[in-house]
């Protein structure tokens, strides 16, 4: 295992333990709100500001908290940032909030947030978690970009709304259904595993 | 001293619990009414696009065994224009809510707007797009409204056509309609503003 520099520990969440392509956590928001770019973005960016608000409370409470209720005060921690975000998109940005619907509030039980918490967060110091947070959060959200613009280049023609697409384009229906995100998903795993194969062995 | 681990357990969850409590009780008191504003005008933006002639729309609550209804009179200085009805019910995922527009006698649909619904995207979702909906314009209220797949209905069948591959989204949203307005209509209440006359 390398030595965890700050560098390395900010690094590993964008490429080397990508939350996506290699640990494959929060797999149900990764899956259910991708069908469009500006949907699979600010999913990424609330459960990044969770993922990152959680993990300084969490660091930063790590001696206080009892290891036998851990597991519940990382919950009631996510839980408060979580109906925290709820409550900011629908009085701030009510469109993107009824886009979303019910998945904002199953960021709670997001595994990429409370697997950091309980792997990373209540072992190290708040700096550390901090800059583990920012990368896990920043290595999201650009696999939910990637899978979101496959999506709706393909399903709908457009990249944010914007038509990208020639008119003669006719949109593939699967890529919008939940097939689309599997296969998308499936293929990026692929990609990236060939990608990594080839250069650990040096080809 | 050394504290009890059962005891420090006990404070530390009590001490989390009661700081998120408190957070969330301010965030809801900042955020309560500006969440109801976006609402309310996602609302009176929808009774706008319907009846564009109305000048005012005054709120009124009716009660439908237990279950009130918000209903909305649309007038033009002193005359009727319409009436917009608040209607709720179960969708294909989950609760779809509209307007129903409908004439001043209430015979007849002026047309409707999707406020909230949680349908499949791509599919379902479409009865938000105004070429599935201007189909509602003019159809009958005393007669069923029914639909058909795939084709174009017949002119004054009171039909429409069913979204692609959404039956069911479909049925969900006519059964919205089908159920309320003619109960509406038939309250006392409202039979005595709009006259005994079908």
């Amino acid at each position: 295992m390398k030595k965890a520099t700050p560098a390395y520990e900010f690094s590993k969440g964008i490429w080397k333990e990508n939350p996506i392509l290699v640990q494959l956590l929060g797999m149900c928001p990764t899956l259910a709100v991708t069908s469009t770019v500006i949907n699979g973005v600010a999913m990424a960016l609330a459960t990044s500001f969770v993922l990152i608000m959680s993990s300084l409370i969490i660091s930063s409470l790590r001696k206080i908290i009892p290891s036998s209720v851990r597991i519940a005060s990382f919950i009631v921690v996510i839980a408060t940032f979580v109906t925290l975000v709820d409550s900011f998109l629908k009085a701030y940005f009510y469109d993107i909030s009824k886009a979303l619907g019910p998945f904002i509030p199953l960021i709670i039980v997001n595994c990429l947030i409370l697997g950091r918490q309980e792997a990373f967060a209540s072992k190290n110091t708040v700096k550390m978690s901090l800059l583990d947070a920012f990368g896990m959060g920043i290595g999201f959200f650009l696999s939910l970009l990637v899978l979101s613009t496959v999506r709706e280049i393909l399903g709908f023609g457009t990249w944010f709304g914007i038509q990208v697409m020639p008119d003669l384009f006719n949109p593939w229906m699967v890529m919008i259904m939940a097939p689309g995100a599997f296969l998308t998903l499936g293929i990026m795993l692929g990609a990236y595993g060939i990608f990594k194969g080839k250069k650990s062995r040096g080809v | 001293m050394k504290m009890s681990e059962t005891l420090r357990m006990v404070i530390v969850l009590t001490s989390i619990s009661i700081i998120s409590g408190a957070s969330l009780a301010v965030v809801d008191s900042v955020t309560k009414t500006r969440v109801n504003l976006n609402k309310q005008s996602a609302l009176s933006e929808g009774l706008k696009r319907l009846m564009p002639k109305a000048d005012n729309f005054k709120k009124e609550d009716i009660n439908n065994n237990g279950k009130v209804i918000a209903i909305y009179r649309a007038v033009k200085g002193d005359t009727l224009v319409g009436w917009g009805f608040h209607l709720k019910g179960p969708g294909f995922s989950d609760k779809i809510e509209i307007i129903a527009a409908v004439n001043p006698k209430i015979t007849r649909l002026l047309g409707i707007e999707v406020l909230e619904q949680k349908e499949t995207p791509g599919l379902g979702d479409n009865m938000k797009k105004e070429s599935f909906r201007k189909q509602f314009k003019g159809l009958s209220i005393n007669r069923k409204i029914e639909f058909v797949k795939n084709r174009i209905p017949e002119k004054g069948s009171n039909k429409i056509q069913a979204l692609a591959a959404a039956t069911y989204s479909t049925r969900y949203l006519l059964d919205i309609i089908n159920d309320n307005i003619n109960k509406i209509r038939n309250m006392k209440k409202i039979r005595h503003i709009i006259g005994g006359e079908k």
